[in-house]
């Protein structure tokens, strides 16, 4: 049989993944986390590539190449450059990265051999070409510009350079440990915030500050140019010696404490946020308008984490004045097993991929026959649905919680209508329930909805065609019932400040998911049945899983999570199951008892 | 003579001597091997004498100790004694290796990350050479 398979893994920091490729297309990619139930886990995905193997007849024998997200030995040299450089401080830092590094870094393809047997070369693509890989192929432009920023690659935390169909060229960049995926988490962490998981609180809690002190921050903490390169005062920062991002010295510059993730969040952290928020949004659009300047080029393609930033994105989009801009839905480390794998495809073996990011159903699949004999099994009590698409519509209309398991599963940090829970944005105690009683995080958070495409200039300003949940749209005055950018009231969405109150923001934005028929039909259809019921044509969408836990990725952890949380039902595959009615041992369905599995 | 060559087993002992040192310098390999990588590639004396430093460390350190022992004693004093021994390289690393190698680099004018903030240039980019670097290697 022909060997023409490529796998592309990242591993070693944080998201770990696989990505599965042929000649033709991509099969699959898969995040370790949904499988290990170990949020942003990064160890060997030994777990995804066993699914490889078993969901899509992955045969080791039939893989061509192996292609790592990242040139661990470059890596290992910027380490050991740092340890240098802060010696003789940093010991505990040491004493954690030295193993790490050494086993981690120097015996990458030891842990490949060991994990993928058969003949195949080994390829080593550098991070940020990963990244550029993976925002540029799938865009399907001729030719564009990358922009890239992260917490760091090997050297670099931000580069840009040109894109084509010959190449991907690295031209310039900004090296560790400067870095503005680093500032923001070191913001993230002074907020009270879990950094590399709480970044996204940080973007939701700045619409309730002031930047108060984005001069402070400009003036101390970062100094950048017209180019948009920039410098941090690593005065103010103890990541690259320590296990905490910031300390003493910041808190002694911005006159105020570290907030602890158990204290309430008062004005002052929102007006940090908004502060912070503002400064990277400044930079990043300083740093577009030069590329686009410097490269000549009309489209633009991002990556990197700093790319999940969709307050910032929509701003790049607006301000840098490219014509098309295209951002990798999973613009995270796990991202990068895809660019990795398509960069040797497209341009190694010089294959032209089609179809590549399938609007980011690139998962899992569970057929109802499957779905039906774990239901009988564990002793659900379930209904067989004809149209699950209309049903899910009425419950919701209704003032139901819905989860939503249907189709392949989504790859990237954001449910796109596959693991979703489902709600009505009408109701303004919405947002509340489901974040108190499903999703136990702090209630100032709005959810996401997602808007029929074919109805988004109805509620939203501007041109949207956003399938992968990557900006924020603002809400048309008409559907506003007060006027004003709503600062400093964490309840303010209990207010009604609009008439779908659940998913707009303090400052009447919201993170929007279009969705079309092309995209994903079954979706489409719940949400024009919605408004066939209600005549609003979006519902909120948050992801199907708890503070904490991945995404929930097979019926068993749908199962559980449904048993665990005030979700009042669940269809799942075609099936429908009430909450109250199930009289399962729910000891035995435990969310703790995944990580076991 | 045959008895002094010659193992339990009938293989002659100085094959099982050979294979004892051959599993030593799996451990010391890669180090050596990446040493010398480093210091081809990016000619950077800092990094080299880091590696050749730990090379040198882990023989000394390890291979009179435990030359002698079979795989599996082996495997299990390194993981025994795995936090102590990490625990020693890193002091010794962190605490005098790493500093003499800045004294040094900052001698000759050299710092490796910590650069001055607000500096008066047009930029903070490092142009990249426009080559593609060979993904074939990990470096």
């Amino acid at each position: 049989m022909k060997k023409n398979k490529i796998i592309g893994i990242s591993a070693f920091y944080h998201d770990s993944a696989v990505c599965l490729i042929n000649d033709k297309t991509v099969i699959a990619c898969l995040q370790e986390e949904r499988f290990s139930r170990k949020k942003h886990d990064n160890s060997f995905p030994i777990k995804s590539l066993n699914i490889l193997r078993e969901q899509f007849a992955l045969n080791d024998n039939d893989i061509s190449a192996i292609v790592f997200y990242e040139k661990p030995i470059l890596k290992m040299e910027r380490i050991l450059s740092n340890l240098i450089e802060i010696s003789p401080k940093g010991m505990e830092f040491a004493f954690k990265s030295i193993p790490l590094t050494v086993n981690r870094k120097i015996f990458v393809s030891e842990y490949i051999r060991k994990h993928i047997k058969g003949d195949y070369s080994i390829y080593y693509v550098p991070h940020h070409i990963s990244h550029a890989a993976s925002a540029f192929l799938p865009s399907e432009f001729e030719e564009a510009a990358f922009m890239i920023n992260d917490g760091v690659g090997e050297w670099e935390s931000s580069s840009y350079g040109i894109c084509n169909h010959e190449n991907i060229t690295l031209t310039h960049g900004v090296h560790y440990p400067h870095s503005l995926g680093l500032l923001y988490s070191a913001f993230t962490y002074f907020c009270g915030f879990r950094v590399n998981s709480g970044e996204y609180k940080l973007m939701g809690l700045a619409p309730y500050g002031k930047p108060k002190y984005k001069d402070i921050i400009l003036k101390n903490i970062i100094d950048y140019k017209e180019d948009g390169s920039y410098r941090l005062n690593l005065k103010y920062f103890d990541f690259h010696y320590g296990s905490r991002m910031c300390g003493k010295s910041m808190e002694k510059l911005l006159k105020l404490k570290i907030r602890k993730p158990e204290n309430d969040i008062t004005n002052e952290y929102a007006d940090l946020a908004s502060s912070v928020q503002s400064v990277i949004e400044e930079i990043l659009i300083t740093m577009a308008i030069h590329i686009r300047k410097d490269t000549g080029m009309k489209n633009l393609v991002m990556g990197g984490g700093v790319a999940l930033n969709c307050t910032a994105n929509s701003k790049i989009i607006e301000q840098s004045g490219f014509e098309n801009v295209f951002i990798q839905p999973a613009s995270g480390d796990a991202g990068g097993a895809l660019g990795s794998a398509l960069y040797v495809s497209h341009y190694v073996n010089k294959k032209k991929l089609s179809k590549i990011q399938q609007f980011s159903y690139l998962g899992t699949e569970y057929g109802n026959e499957q779905i039906k004999y774990i239901l009988d099994e564990g002793g659900f009590k379930y209904y067989k649905l004809d149209n699950p698409a209309l049903k899910a519509a009425q419950l919701i209309s209704q003032g139901n919680i819905l989860g939503w398991f249907q189709g392949r599963m989504e790859y990237g940090p954001r449910a796109l209508g596959s693991r979703s829970i489902l709600g009505d944005p009408r109701d303004k105690e919405m947002q509340r329930k489901m974040n108190l009683s499903i999703k136990f995080r702090e209630s100032f958070r709005p959810f996401a909805p997602s808007i029929m495409l074919d109805h988004v200039n109805e509620y939203f300003s501007g041109d949207y065609h956003t399938p992968y949940m990557l900006t924020v749209a603002s809400l048309k005055k008409k559907h506003r019932l007060k006027n004003q950018h709503i600062t400093h009231n964490f309840n303010v969405l209990s207010e009604k400040i609009a008439d779908i109150p659940a998913v707009i923001h303090a400052d009447f934005s919201s993170r929007i998911q279009t969705v079309s028929k092309e995209q994903n039909p079954l979706y489409y259809q719940l949400i024009d049945e919605f408004r066939k019921i209600t005549g609003v044509p979006l519902i909120i969408n948050t992801s199907f899983n708890v503070r904490g836990q991945p995404i929930v990725e097979n019926p068993k952890h749908a199962l559980t999570t449904f048993l665990n949380t005030k979700m009042d039902y669940l269809i799942i595959g075609d099936f429908l199951l009430f909450n109250n009615e199930q009289n399962v041992n729910r000891e035995k369905w435990k969310i703790e008892n995944l990580i076991m599995d | 003579m045959n008895r002094m060559l010659t193992g339990r087993n009938g293989k002659l002992k100085i094959l099982l001597w050979i294979k004892r040192r051959l599993n030593i310098l799996k451990l010391i390999m890669p180090l050596l091997i990446i040493s010398l990588i480093l210091f081809f590639k990016h000619n950077d004396v800092y990094i080299y004498t880091l590696i050749a430093g730990l090379s040198i460390m882990i023989v000394n350190i390890i291979f009179p100790v435990i030359g002698d022992i079979v795989d599996k004693i082996l495997i299990m004093i390194i993981n025994v004694f795995r936090i102590i021994i990490t625990l020693f390289f890193t002091i010794i690393i962190q605490g005098i290796i790493f500093p003499i190698i800045k004294i040094v680099s900052l001698i000759f004018g050299k710092r490796f990350l910590i650069l001055k903030f607000k500096e008066k240039k047009e930029t903070y980019y490092i142009n990249k050479p426009d080559i593609i670097d060979d993904i074939n290697e990990p470096y």
